[in-house]
């Protein structure tokens, strides 16, 4: 009797998470879908991908996209070399000052990016550091947005592994820092360095504060103007960056389920 | 001089000391386990041997050479870690093959010197599986392979079996003593089990507090414990309270019954001391000097061996007998008589921790 009861129970438990799996699921999608459909719309009356075509066909999507491409990957390089050493060297040598530095990862999110872009052109635009004009400083503003993101993964990854143990095996064995960071804790990390790198593309591809104020020709303002003067090539630039993202997140899931042993590839432990 | 040689190691963790002054001579091809309970300080005193901390005070020498500048990647000492600490993004030939490729060796040397210690620890068959496909025993050997590889000076082992079960730990232990003997390599094996230390070493460091109370070999560490730390931190050892009747036939009342410790006692009559006697030292048949009576309060089958408790005035005494299947127990609330050997007797003073029985040798020469 009581074993019905709890079997009915557990069954009508199940159907209501179905039921809020699916609202979640239409609460996600139905947006999205009626986007797509909407970018299908270019043309009276049948569904093509017209609106595609605009986008791609105009000069300034290729540019502005590259463009943030590059600002990409220098934040990517810059950022990864600032942050994963320091990472590395706190969880090994101050573990003390973990909690400050989770601190620091907050400010970017309470500080926004307005009164960081000012801060920049302020200090930036005199000497000594008169750089204002150069893209270096936008790359300095987006490692300073993509940190928090950087950090908390690599920190994630060097949690997950036995830092010190391995460190003080490869030591026994013989092994200097140089050796012990190249064959021994990146390849370690290699999930960690990708869902780092693939997050900081994100946030950099899409990104229009820092690049209107700094008044650079980014793909995020581009997007921001196609929005304001077009009806269906915004929407259609929606559903592609949207795809870029997914894309990168199922690389990252893709590479991360490999066996560990592949790591050496990134690491280059041969 | 020794081949490894502390002198008066001290450590401080901020105002707190680990190690006071501990000192120690192992001598080459010698295995010496330290031995002692939760933070005495082994695991310290060993990093400090590899060189993961800095003695405070006092001073490491390793074949003659102070190891206090060296850095530990420059030691050449093998390291072997309760948790095994194998890299995870490499098989094990090349986890075995990462020291050798760090001193610079030829390919066609690192692969035949993988080769044996695979041999070595038996374990041919895997040395393309990575370690989280290996057992927990399976990634011990690798690791200790991989520590042997390079042919360190000296090998440290922190607790290295205590993540594995019963069985494998005492046939893992077996063969990590067998390779320690064929290679001659000078090990030091930090362990907290006692069984472990005395079945596997030369030597056991029995450490209390940040110092060595008592060193030794095995036999000499469990039949002669130096302080009573010693004798109540090995084996199985019930203690009696006795008034000395005669000190110098060393005749003790133990309950009211007379006993003989078989030597001269260095105390007064009428003062009372500690008796302490192994389970193992007490038999239920007749042939020995000594006897005590007692009321059996408990009876322990523990397979091979059967444990008898019996109460003897206030205190309890153990007693070990082999199990016979012809033979049952004495039964609970049966009277019994534990005979032992004089030489049995372990007699010290009540409170201090020295022994109060003067020494054989000693005895001897007076
Ligand atoms: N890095 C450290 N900082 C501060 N105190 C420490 C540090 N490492 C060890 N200690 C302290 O030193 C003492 C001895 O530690 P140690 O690890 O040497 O003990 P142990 O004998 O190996 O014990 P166990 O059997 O539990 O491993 C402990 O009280 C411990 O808290
Ligand atoms: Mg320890």
């Amino acid at each position: 009797m009581s074993n019905r009861r709890t079997r009915h129970g557990t069954g009508v438990r199940k159907a209501f998470s179905w039921l809020w799996m699916l609202i979640g699921l239409v609460y996600f999608f139905l947006p999205l879908a009626a986007t797509f459909l909407f970018s299908l719309k270019g043309k009276k009356g049948v569904l093509s991908f017209v609106a595609y075509e605009h986008v791609f066909a105009d000069p300034k999507f290729l540019k502005t996209f590259g463009f943030s491409l590059e600002m990409s990957i220098l934040t990517v390089i810059v950022g990864l070399a600032l942050i994963v050493p320091t990472a590395i060297w706190i969880h090994l040598k101050v573990p003390k000052a973990k909690p400050l530095i989770e601190f620091f990862t907050l400010l970017p999110f309470v500080i926004p990016p307005i009164i960081l872009a000012f801060g920049l052109i302020r200090i930036y635009s005199r000497p000594p550091f008169a750089i204002v004009s150069s893209p270096l400083l936008l790359v300095a503003g987006y490692v300073i947005i993509a940190f928090p993101y950087i950090y908390k993964s690599v920190d994630a990854g060097l949690r997950a592994m036995d830092l010190r143990g391995l460190t003080e095996a490869a030591q026994s064995l013989g092994a200097g820092w140089l050796t012990l960071l190249f064959k021994v804790i990146l390849p370690n990390l290699r999930t960690a360095l990708l869902s780092a790198l693939f997050l900081t593309f994100a946030i950099v591809i899409g990104e229009l504060t820092l690049a209107v104020l700094l008044a650079w020709p980014a793909f995020g303002p581009y997007m921001a103007l196609m929005g304001r003067n077009l009806a269906y090539e915004p929407a259609a630039l929606a559903i592609l960056s949207f795809g870029m993202t997914w894309g990168a997140i199922g690389l990252i899931q893709a590479v991360s389920r490999g066996r560990p042993g592949q790591g050496s590839n990134l690491g280059g432990t041969h | 001089m020794a081949f490894l040689e502390l002198q008066g190691i001290v450590k401080n963790f901020g105002r707190n000391t680990v190690v006071r002054g501990l000192s120690l001579s192992v001598e080459k091809g010698e295995f010496v386990s330290f031995l002692g309970g939760s933070g005495c300080g082994k695991t310290t005193t060993l990093r400090m041997i590899a060189g993961f901390e800095m003695p405070t005070e006092g001073s490491i020498r390793l074949d003659g050479a102070d190891l206090s500048r060296v850095s530990p990647n420059k030691r050449n000492l093998g390291m072997v870690f309760q948790n095994y600490a194998l890299f995870p993004n490499m098989t094990v030939a090349r986890n075995i093959a990462f020291g050798l490729k760090i001193a610079g060796q030829k390919k066609a040397a690192i692969a035949s010197r993988v080769e044996e210690m695979l041999e070595l620890i038996h374990m041919g068959e895997y040395a393309e599986r990575y370690p989280h496909q290996l057992s927990g025993g399976q990634q011990q050997r690798v690791a200790l392979a991989r520590a042997l590889a390079r042919k360190p000076a000296a090998l440290l082992l922190d607790e290295p079996l205590s993540a594995l079960d019963a069985k494998i730990r005492v046939r893992l232990r077996d063969d990590i003593r067998s390779i320690q003997r064929s290679l001659g390599i000078t090990t030091i094996y930090v362990t907290h089990d006692q069984e472990e230390a005395l079945s596997i070493s030369d030597r056991v460091a029995v450490m209390r507090d940040g110092r060595i109370e008592q060193i030794g070999a095995p036999f000499e560490i469990y039949n002669a414990p130096g302080t009573s730390y010693v004798e109540t931190f090995i084996g199985t050892l019930s203690v009696l309270s006795a008034r000395v009747k005669d000190p110098a036939t060393g005749t003790l009342l133990v309950a009211g019954q007379e006993i003989v410790a078989g030597r001269k006692l260095d105390a007064a009559v009428g003062e009372e001391l500690r008796l302490s006697l192994r389970p193992e030292a007490l038999s239920l048949d007749g042939r020995e000097r000594n006897c005590l009576r007692g009321r059996v309060v408990n009876v322990k089958f523990l397979g091979s061996i059967v444990r008898v408790v019996a109460k003897v005035g206030d205190r309890e005494l153990s007693m070990d007998a082999f199990n016979h299947p012809r033979l049952p127990p004495p039964a609970i609330g049966s009277e019994v008589d534990l005979h032992f050997a004089p030489e049995a007797c372990m007699v010290s003073k009540a409170d201090a921790a020295s022994p109060a029985s003067v020494p054989e040798e000693e005895d001897e020469k007076a």
